[in-house]
């Protein structure tokens, strides 16, 4: 029996960094306040990058269904950001967010519950070094932010009867390397021939060899390996 | 696949009667109408964005705010973990249903 699902799972507060210093993080639930100094200072940098899948983001746009209307919705959505904790500034200053679906039925077993992540997002190195508020030098620059993003939702997760079931949809844009970088995460990609729950995704998006999942065992697993970041 | 702004656009003419080139006519819709619809019309719209992800583009002008202030630390609690006892009395429901 794993203790954690005992007494909930912490969300990871450190990132290793490329000089080996850790860098203090907190995960908070995604304010209206996080969302604009995104948009006015990170987004710019990710968008004179068009090869990016994050390219045109507009989370001016995505964020309100979480912060104003995620309560009453079926679905649950919650966001959340993770930042860089600048203590001598007072400042929580975003490094990577992401928009969940907090119910959805699980990709590898529809009767079971799972996170769905709709948006993921972390700051390009560029932006880590070029924006001011970060006060990072480039041996201070966090490493697997991305990994760190998903943790989110696998946190969310466990913490939320999923069991760290998670489902995403990797952008076709990113291909073939965002594919293989979710698998190195540990997630499974659900076979073209599989169906998705039902749904009315099922039939306007339906299964297409990009849609990957955690099961409750590689959750676990990818969740251990960031405990030392906890 | 997240939703394209294109589609977010699109869902805010249709249900809004808001112009879909107009960025912040969408933004101000999906910020400040869309709170005062009841639930199950909430639903609805999520329901035809996440029905279109993958298709469209991020197509809406690209519009920045101006410089906002960072976000504080006292803005941003750490995201709270599950009360102990919804844990433990859910772990314990699951137990007693597979035993």
């Amino acid at each position: 029996m794993d203790l954690r699902s005992w007494t909930g799972v912490q969300f990871v507060r450190r990132a290793p960094s490329k000089g080996g210093e850790e860098v203090e993080l907190r995960v908070s639930r995604m304010t209206p306040s996080q969302v604009l100094w995104w948009q006015s200072h990170v987004q710019p940098i990710i968008d004179r990058d068009p090869k990016r899948v994050d390219a045109g983001w507009n989370w001016l746009l995505y964020a309100p269904f979480t912060l104003l209307v995620g309560s009453a919705l079926a679905r649950r959505p919650v966001g959340y950001s993770v930042g860089i904790v600048v203590p001598d500034t007072g400042q929580f200053i975003p490094c990577a967010l992401t928009l969940l679906l907090g119910r959805n039925p699980a990709f590898d077993d529809h009767s079971r519950r799972s996170t769905v992540s709709w948006y993921l997002t972390t700051a390009p190195e560029a932006a880590l070094l070029d924006i001011e508020e970060y006060r990072l030098s480039e041996d201070r620059v966090p490493k697997l932010l991305g990994s760190i993003a998903l943790d989110v939702a696998v946190t969310h997760s466990l913490n939320h009867w999923g069991r760290g079931r998670v489902g995403l949809h990797a952008d076709l844009k990113g291909g073939d390397p965002l594919l293989h970088w979710y698998q190195r995460q540990g997630m499974t990609v659900l076979p073209k021939d599989r169906r998705l729950p039902p749904g009315p995704r099922r039939l306007v998006r339906p299964s297409d060899g990009h849609y990957c999942y955690f099961t409750v065992k590689h959750a676990r697993a990818a969740s251990q390996r960031l405990d030392y970041l906890r | 696949m997240p939703t394209s702004t294109e589609v977010f656009a699109d869902v805010a003419a249709r249900f809004g009667d808001v112009d879909p080139q107009d960025p912040d006519a969408v933004r101000q819709w999906y910020e400040t109408k869309i709170p005062t619809l009841p639930p199950a019309q909430i639903d609805e719209i999520l329901d035809e964005l996440l029905q279109k992800e993958g298709t469209g583009a991020h197509s809406l002008p690209r519009t920045y705010p101006p410089a906002a202030p960072p976000p504080t630390l006292d803005e941003a609690p750490p995201a709270p973990l599950p009360l102990f006892f919804v844990v433990f009395l859910r772990n314990l429901l699951a137990l007693l249903r597979r035993g």
